[in-house]
């Protein structure tokens, strides 16, 4: 049962992999993407690192994968297939690149794995890859980088919105009005039942007039 | 080893079965589609629809997506010290405070700069 697991799940990680690069349409690229990575989960799976799979289901296959719908969609879609660069170049370089990371992947499969194909594999702990174990090992023995981790998510959330407010995504945040404080909302004047204040309203149409050309369908 | 996932895999075959039937009774069972092509149009008279196929998302959907990932992963964070909690006592509770803060400081600058609100 265990073979018949592992073949299945590598011949659709192997297949999803090829997928992402042969298909023509981003979209299916991604959705290749997603039935790869649920493969590598269950191949996580069959290697007793329950935590990982579950996480590499929820975190990669779930949010990040939506995040990649989001770009495709972003960057144009099915409007821009995608092409080859025609470049004489390039046409040497790629494939000596991939020859050279296929050898690397080869020396490290082959050399760690043929001496263990005839032992019986390692001797785990009765809760190996249950996340009783990572939490103990990240209190422990990785307590720096998990901290770490934590200053990292920290940096991208800036970085983020940096980006975000680069390609004009964002307004620059509005310097509240001193009346506007004090008046809870809701409770308006008549101006801005009218349609906002006078102030809103010649920020609001300068704003809506140079994104109201292509954001609109959005 | 497996048949501790006995549930699990109930629980994909169901989804798979519930799903795809929904996807495949939708053709049996639904009204024939019509062979014109003017009923597959936006419109059948008056102007062609402005609507391009592939249009472009605003950048909202992008940074959205983004944060959720970066909270998304300190909850999977979290979740092992959380289960490890009580044998590691106050000194896990320290570290997870110190990671939850620097967080913090992220939720409040993503805040602050207006990222949430919806553009």
């Amino acid at each position: 049962m265990v073979e018949i697991l592992f073949f299945i799940a590598a011949i659709g990680a192997i297949a999803g992999a090829v997928g992402v690069v042969v298909l023509e349409n981003p979209f299916y690229s991604v959705l290749s993407l997603v039935a790869h990575l649920l493969s590598l989960a269950l191949l996580f799976l069959l290697l007793e690192a329950q935590f990982v799979a579950a996480v590499q289901v929820v975190v990669y296959a779930g949010a990040v994968m939506v995040l990649y719908v989001f770009v495709v969609s972003y960057v144009g879609g099915q409007n821009l297939p995608i092409r080859a660069v025609n470049s004489p170049s390039l046409r040497i370089a790629a494939p000596l690149f991939a020859f050279c990371l296929f050898v690397e992947l080869m020396i490290a499969t082959l050399g760690t794995g043929l001496s263990a194909i005839s032992s019986e594999g390692p001797k785990l702990a009765a809760n190996y890859g249950e996340p009783e174990q990572i939490g103990e090992l990240l209190l422990t023995k990785f307590l720096l980088p998990f901290e770490v981790a934590s200053f990292l998510l920290l940096i991208a959330a800036v970085g983020a919105v940096m980006l975000a407010r680069r390609r004009r995504g964002l307004d620059e945040p509005e310097v509240p009005a001193p009346l506007g404080l004090l008046r809870p909302a809701g409770t308006g004047t008549m101006a801005e039942s009218a349609g906002g204040g006078f102030f809103r309203k010649s920020t609001a149409s300068a704003s809506d007039d140079s994104t109201s050309t292509g954001r609109d369908l959005g | 080893m497996l048949s501790t996932y006995l549930p699990a895999l109930v629980f994909v075959a169901l989804g798979a079965v519930v799903g795809g039937s929904f996807a495949v009774l939708n053709q049996v069972l639904g009204p024939a589609k019509s062979k014109l092509v003017a009923t597959g149009d936006p419109y059948e008279c008056g102007l062609p629809s402005e609507v391009k196929q592939g249009f472009r998302f605003g950048i909202s959907f992008y940074l959205i997506a983004m944060l959720f990932i970066l909270f998304d992963i300190e909850v999977v964070f979290l979740y092992p010290i959380a289960v490890e909690l009580r044998a590691f006592g106050t000194f896990a509770l320290l570290e997870t405070i110190v990671f939850v803060v620097l967080l913090m400081v992220a939720f409040i600058y993503v805040w602050r700069r207006g990222a949430l609100e919806w553009k």
